[in-house]
């Protein structure tokens, strides 16, 4: 293994009441990827903010190269030789893709005049670009937009981009929570170039697994404090967890299972061009079914269109065997349907709104006539102390871990916000529930605690409908999962058939 | 506690958290001292009415402006429907000798109308409300000239004067207007679903649509709310002038979107408060008032103006910063 780029050393950060950091080690060498694991809460986006520059450490010290850091800015940082790629991609989606590489420094023409008169020279950087990509064995057009790009080939623009700034340390954030495994095989086969070329990677990631598969050394935050330090190769699922968390695999997926009662959803010959073809499934009341599949399956088109946000060139839905018109979400929620996104950011939450707000929102809109607390009168008119009481409620049922309901619900954690969207769901008494990867972006302890809100509400009745790519979880808290690939469904099996090797068989087939 | 988002919170916490966010009630207040210092006449209960009278349009529009720009939208129209309304009231009067509740009446259903129109486009064809309401700024300037023949239109009936001229009290009877219709819209914003929606719309227009909220009867809604207001707005100035002009009120555009911006509003959308429109409405209506009674000229007013909204806005700005 190479040389120590990054060392920190005792970092110290708190915020008001809480301590974040409480004296972390980290070093980085040159050629190896350390993983950073940690819940949320455990301090891990602190010192990803505090590595990237844009948090200062109140305590410590950062030594680069050798060399104690003093000043701290996002910028400095990069031309030190700290790239971070975030989760949200910061591409300009506009513009093609040498443009990207090279934003903020076009390479301009060589000729002093038309470079006095900063023309760009096009040319020029599509070379470099398609040099640094050949080197990283990436295999994209330097001239394509980026907006035509997948999200994995954005992400492996943005590996390219640090590698064209010449970054010694790339920290990545969560970079396979979106890739199917093919696109994670690639992703990793350029991590390796990396390591060869002596960069040193910081992985942060949620999937235990890809830690394993790609990481070096393993550093485990908890409470602000590091708790461990191992060799990837010593490593286990059931002790990282454990380390983590303080639960085992067993705890992490618990099986769970409703009561299950009468079909009440039916989906019947379910086509849209191009995007899904000859669809026909049904739950019952209390049934809890995964649709598992890679990406590209289009399982979440096909749920987006049951809920009535997509259209479709044929399909009938029945509801209590009953056909039912549903044309957009309005019609959906009326007959008792609700809709999680998988992009619970721009598609879930009100960021600007209360947990409150939030969480009564549908609630306001679908008024239900036969609730013993009104919460408006028939002008639309709020009775705050209603309101209170009955978001309350929620918030305790649910173990939403709130300080005040006027609080904004950006400031919550993943996995809090994602119960408030839960309670969102079921506030209309929704009898199908839809959950497009709801567990996405949840640290292992939210993620037991979702299972256990979905458990709680299937044994009441309520038909779950679960999209997940994670499959421990597909197989762990689903009784019946369909498999779908290509637009089609192309497997249906119970829970118990359900091993990780024959899924990926009926998802490729 | 959360400071930018003041609905749902104990009256205590309402308080002290509107002096934290709006640093604005204190430039307004530095405003009036300074104003009651050096123009003698300012600090004068005649003049203080005076000044809510000369803000009464502006205040207005501004209430239905808070509401659409809240939703995410704009509406570029509000001084043409003004002018329209005032047309439309004026017309009616002189020339057809309506009755004064019917020609008001009439003049806000015009308003509702031209609203409308904006929120029917932008919400069925998702056209977006700068274009749109830019070109209804047209049409309803152009349809003001139409109908008055580019002539202004005197002699009204004396009983119409009430609404611009009246008083109860010593209150204008414009000011009592006013204070009604950011008290409706402070109501809708802050105490019904229809409120509660507006904020979803323009904090989040795609998770609204999940959630099941009728976006387009909510732009449909704040549009239409907005054409009301300016044709009310209009209708108080026809009043107060005892006249009407198509080209009345040309400028008010500016000063009522600096009326909202100033108040801590976001152009971006999802953000904003009533109270915080009451309060750059008044310091808007200050700075004109007081630059009078100093004798400065219009065109150095003007000047004067824009660099006081500059002022103000970067306050605002400190101040958040200061707070985060």
């Amino acid at each position: 293994m190479g040389q120590p780029i990054l060392e920190l050393r005792n970092i110290f950060k708190a915020f008001p009441g809480v301590t974040a950091l409480d004296n972390v080690d980290f070093d980085v060498l040159g050629g190896e990827v350390h993983v950073l694991l940690g819940e949320n809460g455990a301090g891990k986006s602190t010192l990803i903010k505090i590595i990237a520059g844009t948090e200062k450490k109140d305590n410590g010290d950062f030594i680069f190269e050798q060399k104690a850091v003093e000043k701290h800015t996002p910028f400095l940082m990069r031309e030190m030789g700290i790239s971070v790629i975030h989760q949200e991609l910061s591409l300009v989606r506009l513009m093609d893709v040498k443009s990207n590489l090279f934003l903020g420094r076009d390479l301009k023409k060589k000729n002093w005049l038309l470079s006095k008169f900063g023309i760009r020279d096009d040319a020029g950087m599509v070379n470099h670009c398609k040099q640094v990509f050949s080197e990283l064995g990436i295999n994209l057009d330097p001239n394509k937009s980026v907006m035509e790009l997948t999200l994995s080939q954005m992400q492996l623009v943005e590996i390219a981009k640090a590698v064209a700034f010449d970054s010694k340390v790339i920290l990545m954030d969560e970079p396979t929570s979106s890739l199917g495994p093919e696109e994670k095989d690639q992703l990793f086969r350029v991590i390796e170039r990396l390591k060869r070329r002596k960069i040193g990677i910081v992985f942060v990631s949620h999937i235990l697994e890809d830690c394993m598969a790609i990481g070096n050394k393993i550093s485990v935050l908890r409470d602000g404090q590091l708790v461990a330090s191992i060799d990837a190769n010593d490593a286990e699922i059931d002790t990282l967890i454990k380390l983590m968390t303080g639960r085992t695999f067993q705890e992490r997926y618990p099986k769970i299972s409703g009561i299950i009662g009468e079909t009440i959803l039916e989906v019947r010959n379910f086509n849209k061009e191009g995007v899904f073809e000859n669809i026909n499934f049904s739950i019952k009341k209390g049934e809890i079914i995964g649709f598992a599949g890679l990406v590209g399956a289009r399982r979440t088109d096909l749920l987006r269109a049951v809920f009535g946000l997509e259209e479709i060139n044929t399909g009938k839905i029945f509801i209590n065997s009953k056909e039912v018109k549903l044309t957009k979400p309005r019609d959906a929620i009326r007959l008792g349907l609700t809709f999680l996104t998988e992009d619970r950011k721009n598609q879930g939450i009100f960021p600007l709104l209360t947990v409150l707000e939030n969480l009564l929102i549908c609630r306001f809109n679908f008024r239900n006539k036969s609730e013993n607390l009104r919460l408006t009168n028939k002008f639309g008119y709020i009775n705050i102390s209603n309101a209170y009481k009955i978001s309350d409620e929620y918030v305790q049922k649910f173990g939403v871990k709130v300080s005040s309901l006027a609080d904004k619900i950006s400031q919550l954690s993943g996995g809090n916000q994602q119960k408030v969207l839960l309670a969102r769901g079921i506030s209309t008494h929704a009898s199908v529930l839809i959950l497009d990867e709801p567990t996405k972006g949840v640290d292992a302890g939210g993620k037991v605690e979702i299972y256990r809100i979905i458990e709680d509400l299937a044994k009441t009745g309520v038909a779950i409908i679960v999209i997940s790519s994670e499959l421990p979880e597909v197989a762990a808290i689903c009784t019946r999962i369909i498999v779908m690939n290509d637009g089609r469904i192309t497997g249906e099996l119970p829970r118990e058939q359900a091993d990780p090797e024959t899924l990926m068989r009926y998802a490729t087939s | 506690m959360n400071e930018n988002n003041q609905r749902f919170m104990k009256s205590s916490h309402l308080i002290s958290s509107i002096f934290s966010k709006y640093g604005l009630i204190f430039a307004l207040v530095v405003l009036i001292i300074f104003l009651s210092i050096t123009a003698e006449n300012f600090l004068t209960l005649s003049n203080i009415m005076n000044v809510l009278l000369q803000a009464s349009n502006i205040g207005i529009m501004a209430a239905g402006l808070t509401l659409v720009i809240i939703c995410a939208e704009i509406d570029l129209s509000v001084a043409s429907i003004q002018s329209m309304g005032a047309v439309v009231v004026a017309l009616l009067l002189k020339d057809y000798n309506a009755p004064i509740f019917l020609a008001v009446l009439a003049s806000l259903g015009v308003g509702i109308l031209l609203g409308a129109f904006s929120g029917l486009f932008v919400g069925l064809f998702a056209i977006p409300a700068f274009i749109l309401t830019l070109a209804m700024d047209s049409l309803a300037r152009g349809g003001a000239l139409i109908l008055t023949g580019e002539q202004s239109i005197f002699g009204l009936p004396e009983p119409f004067s009430f609404l611009g001229q009246g008083y109860i009290g010593p209150v204008p009877v414009a000011a009592i207007v006013m204070g009604l219709v950011f008290l409706i819209a402070h109501l809708i914003l802050s105490r019904t679903v229809l409120g509660t929606n507006i904020y979803a719309v323009g904090g989040n227009k795609e998770a609204a649509r999940v959630a099941g909220i009728n976006v387009f009867a909510v732009q449909l809604f704040v549009l239409t709310f907005s054409g009301f207001c300016a044709a009310l707005a209009g209708t108080v100035m026809a009043s107060r002038l005892m006249a009407a002009q198509a080209i009345m009120g040309m400028f008010d555009l500016m000063d009522v979107i600096a009326a909202v911006v100033i108040g801590g509003t976001s152009l971006l959308g999802g953000e904003g408060r009533i109270i915080g429109t009451v309060i750059g409405t008044l310091i808007i209506a200050c700075i004109r008032n007081g630059l009078n009674l100093l004798g400065i000229a219009a065109d150095w007013q003007l000047l004067a103006v824009g660099a006081i909204i500059i002022l103000a806005v970067l306050l605002d700005y400190v101040g958040k910063k200061r707070q985060s």
